[in-house]
């Protein structure tokens, strides 16, 4: 088999090059967002607000199983290497990754996602994914079950709310993409 | 895998613990690393204060001192990898481990956006503020202000999707346009690991069967 005939016998790639570009980007965007975007709330899980709707975004404009995950897991190597994250690079990379996931599993389930209760419910499992993951990091260093519990309650309540918040603001500027034509632009990319 | 093996060694119990912390400080110190391990240090030490506090209180202070070194230590773990190793070469260790040429090309491309997305960003924001769309937040009471941050954010992601997109279509077609999705390539040669990285290696490995024998 010469060269020629193994470019006619190539296998089409899952993503092509532009979605993985256009997720890596959306996963740059996601960690600057986080840094720079920030709501004046003192409350747990607020950071959900951009960075589920971002999230909810490339699920949405790439939409296919794992777009999220890959935007999410990306963002998460970029985060641990810049230094964000207040508990390590581990948590920082294991939380994004988390989102992501959390997010493709709702969209998984539903035929289609950029509905505005599947986009909330999305960011409130990717919200509370992230959640998740600080307290499985907390439980396997031996912190006590009770002290991780008691302590987490009032943040599930917080991460949900925001991370629905999260999905619904994702929602809105897919609405808003929508009108100004960009999935038609997509489309031409594609 | 330096990193990993300090993360996984939270593990330990606290004699042995404290033995590593040790030795994971005198590295730390060695390779000038102590900034960036206070600035993480320094970003949990409320957390660590108030568990501190209710471990000694409920539980007894040995364990108190056992999670207090472990959460450190899990904090901590990863700054070696972050603070010694620069983005191009997370890359090319992603290709020599294997990764799909598609996948570290588009982890550098991300990373190398993220100035670009910084300043892009920043124009948004100016547009938007010229156009009366975002206002300064501290003239509103907190609940409002959050409120019209919402939907503010709406007008500053909508703009800063659309050039994501159009950014990544420029790199696309300047990718394709050098045949980088073409089947045939020239293999591009990343740099040899030297004879310290080796070692280092080794060591690390037997650090890795250390930790597996005393566990």
């Amino acid at each position: 088999m010469n060269e020629n005939d193994r470019t006619t016998l190539a296998a089409p790639h899952y993503l092509t090059l532009f979605e993985l570009l256009l997720l890596g980007m959306l996963g740059a965007l996601v960690v600057f967002a986080n840094v720079a975007l920030r709501f004046p709330i003192r409350m747990p899980g607020h950071s959900g607000i951009v960075w589920m709707a971002l999230l909810v975004i490339a699920r949405v404009i790439v939409p296919k199983h794992g777009a999220s995950s890959f935007a999410a897991v990306l963002s998460g190597v970029l985060a641990a290497l810049m230094g964000v994250g207040d508990k390590g690079a581990l948590n920082t990379l294991l939380s994004y990754a988390a989102a992501g996931v959390g997010v493709d599993v709702v969209c998984a389930l539903v035929r289609a996602p950029e509905r505005a209760a599947v986009c909330a419910a999305a960011g409130a499992v990717g919200n509370l994914a992230k959640l998740g993951v600080k307290v499985l990091l907390e439980l396997w260093i031996g912190i006590p079950t009770g002290f991780v519990l008691l302590g987490r309650v009032y943040p599930a309540v917080t991460y949900t709310v925001f991370g629905a918040a999260g999905g619904y603001l994702g929602f809105l500027v897919l609405q808003a993409l929508r009108r100004a034509g960009f999935f038609a632009y997509l489309a031409e990319r594609r | 895998m330096l990193s990993l093996a300090a993360s996984l060694a939270v593990m330990l119990p606290l004699g042995k613990l404290a033995v590593f912390v040790s030795c994971f400080g005198a590295l730390v110190v060695a390779g000038g690393l102590t900034r960036p391990v206070y600035d993480h240090l320094r970003r949990i030490r409320v957390l660590v204060c108030v568990l501190f506090a209710l471990d000694w209180l409920f539980i007894g202070l040995g364990f108190a001192v056992l999670i207090t070194l472990r959460l450190g230590l899990l904090v901590t773990a990863f700054t070696l990898l972050c603070a010694t190793t620069t983005p191009e070469e997370v890359r090319q260790v992603f290709e020599r481990c294997g990764m799909p040429r598609r996948l570290a090309f588009t982890f550098a491309t991300a990373y190398r956006s993220l100035d670009l997305v910084e300043t892009e960003w920043h124009g948004i924001l100016e547009a938007q503020r010229a156009r009366g769309i975002m206002g300064p937040a501290s003239a509103d009471p907190p609940w409002s202000g959050w409120r019209r941050r919402l939907g503010d954010a709406v007008a500053l992601v909508v703009p800063a999707v659309v050039l994501v997109a159009q950014r990544a279509w420029q790199v696309t077609e300047a990718a394709a346009a050098r045949g980088f999705d073409a089947p045939v390539r020239r293999p591009s040669v990343g740099p040899r690991l030297a004879s310290l990285d080796h070692l280092l290696l080794a060591g690390t490995a037997g650090l890795f069967i250390a930790l597996y024998v005393v566990q």
